[in-house]
């Protein structure tokens, strides 16, 4: 917990206040008093304190009465010495691994020149001087022309060229070409990850990977949409988070591995649609309305200095192909990765991660879908979720005995993260404290019929049901639980996914039988337990044998085009092959979702 | 003899199986369908609107037990028909132009259907000329509106102001919600009420549209 003195800020919001001092805050729900993800407690603040409780979801009475507030409800009166829990920090705990092997040959290359001197017998000029060594070369960047006399006399003459396929983009002093680098980059709505590349050896570096601060403006898509709607300078704050994030990473590198920024010559980004778009500063309005409509599907090569990318400012920024508004770039990378459109039999992609994207196809086509999950499986809409970061169980295993944990880090628990939240789920259905409805077991029934060491752990919260798994005098950080709410939440994320499946299945005419490998992708495709997964009807029993979990296959998709500019080509080919379905505009999706949310 | 009770509850619970079972056997009991309708059905779906209303029950709850009042509804519903047992209104219901699928619009139907209602839902992306026409069709004299953005609510004044030159706003009610709606805009466009969710929703038609 840290401890805040505010200033005196008459009529500002809190939440936004406390954005104002960088102190990154969760709002899942945007502001409206609904998840409580954002409670701080107030410790000195005579006015606040005196408010009366408003009876919004968010809070308790209890809560409310112990000084807890909302800080997206509450409007600075005062100044006030409040305490923010750290449930919520940037250090991420994300996969970011993948195996496949390329051959190098990045987009970006040098070559080191020792250019015959000018003289009255050799008085050619001298941007055609260094063209002709280079043969068929463009240029185009008249900062890079302006500069051209100083570097080659200073230089003698001995220089590097930097290009990007046929086209020059930098001039260097001396020999460098043992500093290429590049960067793939996966900007997910939740986290955010990337690799460094060496691209003279093919080595992976290093990673990096952080918490997309986008969520302070919420953890959907379309909250953020709605924000660059309705505010002024909204679409511009989206971007700069992302490009800040970037600048940190790269500064990250430099720190970390000693690469010098300016070494750094293609960042290749994968990401949903939206993503995309902020990063580039694209307007996504149209987007979030029928027919969806995003302002290009190929984003053109752009230069690092024109986002304000702190590296080479030529360097090329690009993305790989998107596929319709809600299926981007990271979809592409996937499918690139798992290399599902080389295969005669079917394959089927499925990403669980905010937007959970569903893809399902074999060599002569791919149809995907994104059923917008939701973030409940990343922790939030969770009572005790959290990300998968230092502190979140990862791992819950419940028998007669009672119930025992593991923690990422090995730090004491503050939350549950994703594959947690799996775990706990099926193994309170498999005891039978929670049955195929959805309906958990109250304190008296769960005595009834469950061993003491169980129905001891369940009580109550908001009048409805809840299980403890931990808490302080047990050597957790928080009290950690799972309420009736919680298995509602898991039901509709599961129940999304799994109509996902059932309705590219049916369109496809492709049964279970006919599916020879199924790839799980997401930040805890790795993490979580299948078996589990399967007990719950988030991935179909029928499948089992043939799930391979792929991590992050779209930061594998995105590095594979960084080291081998040839599979830009394959992107392009998986766009023109991958149709895509609007779940929303089919009648029968809501009937599969309602059969699905049974466990 | 019929538990009517029996069979609200086993619908609260979402159990479509006992539902079917309970209204069948109920029918080949001699039970008039419409009792079974208003004395089981309803009641259940009713409970549990009050129970969403009161954040006592979730989402997940609401479908399940709308599909088993479904269930139940798909055997008693020719019964109806044949007895020429009218239901208590009809409304069209849609997402405005523009505007996405809604998952709370779909409760809402699920509750009007809940309450005794004959719903016709013309999905999303509703342009005002697409509910005139419905309502022309089907004589029905509730229009229900949602709209998930705030880009997308102006749609819902131009479907008030479409009824008005067409001549029939008098002949309708029309209701209004969504994430971004308030009572406020309800008011400003000229519709005659607004609900906050489903369960309210289902209430504010049936004071509005059967008194």
């Amino acid at each position: 917990m840290n401890t805040l003195q505010t200033e005196i800020q008459y009529g500002q919001n809190l939440l936004d206040y406390l954005r104002k001092k960088d102190y990154s805050i969760s709002s899942p729900c945007g502001g409206k008093g609904v998840c409580g993800k954002c409670r701080v407690q107030v410790l000195k603040g005579e006015k606040t304190l005196k408010e009366s409780y408003p009876g919004v979801r968010g809070i308790s009475l209890d809560q409310w009465n112990d000084g807890w507030r909302l800080a997206c409800k509450t409007t600075m009166a005062e100044e006030l010495e409040i305490e923010i829990p750290d449930l919520w920090n940037t250090e991420a705990n994300i996969l970011t691994s993948g195996e496949y092997e390329v051959t190098l040959d990045p987009c970006v290359h040098k070559t080191y020149l020792e250019l015959a001197k000018p003289s009255i017998e050799n008085q050619i000029s001298d941007l055609d001087r260094l063209l002709k060594a280079l043969g068929e070369v463009k240029v185009s960047d008249l900062t890079l022309v302006q500069g051209l006399p100083v570097i080659l006399r200073d230089q003698s003459y001995k220089i590097t060229a930097v290009l990007h396929g046929n086209t020059l983009i930098g001039v260097e002093e001396g020999d460098t070409t043992d500093k290429l680098y590049g960067i793939a980059v996966d900007i997910g709505t939740t986290t955010i990850a990337g690799t460094l590349i060496d691209l003279i050896s093919g080595d992976e570096i290093g990673i990096f990977s952080t918490l997309n601060l986008q969520k302070n403006f919420g953890d959907d898509v379309i909250s953020r949409i709605n924000h660059s709607i309705e505010s002024k300078d909204g679409l511009e704050e989206l971007q700069k988070i992302l490009v800040d994030t970037l600048n940190q990473m790269f500064a990250f590198f430099n720190q970390k591995y000693g690469i010098a920024q300016k070494n750094i010559y293609h960042v290749n980004v994968v990401g949903n649609t939206v993503m995309i778009h902020l990063l580039a500063g694209l307007p996504v309005k149209a987007i979030a309305i029928s027919p969806f409509i995003p302002v290009t599907t190929r984003l053109p090569d752009i230069r690092a200095s024109e986002l304000g990318l702190s590296i080479f400012p030529n360097a090329v920024i690009t993305a790989l192909p998107m596929i319709a508004g809600y299926i981007g770039a990271d979809t592409v990378a996937c499918i690139l990765a798992a290399d599902m459109l080389e295969k005669e039999g079917y394959s089927l992609m499925v990403d669980i991660g905010t937007n959970g994207e569903i893809v399902l196809g074999n060599k002569d086509g791919l149809l995907a879908c994104a059923t917008a999950a939701g973030p409940a499986l990343e922790g939030a809409q969770i009572q005790c979720g959290m990300g998968g970061v230092r502190g979140a169980v990862n791992k819950i295993a419940i028998n007669e005995e009672g119930i025992s944990y593991t923690t990422i880090g090995d730090q004491p628990a503050l939350g549950i993260c994703g594959s947690g939240i799996v775990d706990v789920a099926a193994q309170m259905l498999k005891i039978g404290l929670v049955d195929s409805y959805g309906r958990m077991l109250s304190a008296e029934e769960a005595f009834e019929s469950l061993p003491e060491a169980l129905s001891s752990r369940v009580g109550e919260y908001n009048g409805k049901p809840s299980l403890s798994i931990s808490n302080q005098e047990l050597g957790a950080a928080n009290h950690i639980f799972i309420t009736q709410k919680d298995i509602r939440e898991i039901q509709l994320a599961k129940a999304a996914i799994a109509a996902g499946i059932e309705i590219l299945m049916k369109e496809l005419q492709v049964d279970f039988a006919d599916i020879q490998q199924v790839y799980l992708a997401g930040g805890f495709g790795n993490y979580i337990d299948q078996t589990h997964a399967m007990d719950i009807g988030l991935m179909p029993a029928k499948l089992k044998g043939k799930v391979i979990p792929v991590g992050n296959a779209a930061l594998t998709g995105a590095k594979m085009i960084v080291k081998s500019a040839g599979y830009k080509e394959v992107a392009e080919r998986i766009r023109e092959k991958t149709k895509y379905i609007e779940l929303s505009t089919r009648l029968d999706f809501q009937t599969v979702f309602v059969d699905q949310m049974e466990f | 003899m019929t538990n009517f009770r029996e069979i609200a509850d086993f619908l609260k619970a979402g159990n479509a199986p006992k539902v079917k079972e309970l209204v069948q056997a109920a029918v080949d009991e001699g039970v008039e369908p419409a009792d079974i309708l208003n004395k089981s059905l309803i009641v259940g779906m009713g409970e549990i609107g009050e129970l969403f209303k009161n954040n006592e029950v979730y989402v997940p709850e609401v479908l399940i037990a709308a599909r088993a009042m479904k269930a139940g509804m798909a055997i008693i519903k020719p019964l109806l028909v044949e007895k020429d047992v009218k239901p208590v209104g009809k409304v069209v219901i849609g997402t405005v132009k523009g505007d996405l699928h809604d998952i709370g619009k779909n409760l809402v139907g699920m509750m009007l259907e809940g309450a005794g209602f004959e719903v016709i839902d013309l999905g999303i992306d509703v342009s005002p000329g697409k509910f005139i026409d419905a309502v022309k069709d089907s004589a029905a004299k509730g229009v229900a509106m949602s709209a998930l953005l705030t880009t997308t609510m102006p749609g819902m004044k131009d479907t008030v102001e479409a009824f008005q030159s067409e001549g029939l706003r008098d002949q309708v009610i029309i209701m209004v919600g969504g994430a971004p709606v308030t009572q406020n805009y309800a008011s400003e466009i000229g519709a005659d009420g607004y609900a906050p969710d489903a369960a309210s929703a289902a209430e504010l038609a049936k004071e509005l549209i059967c008194s």
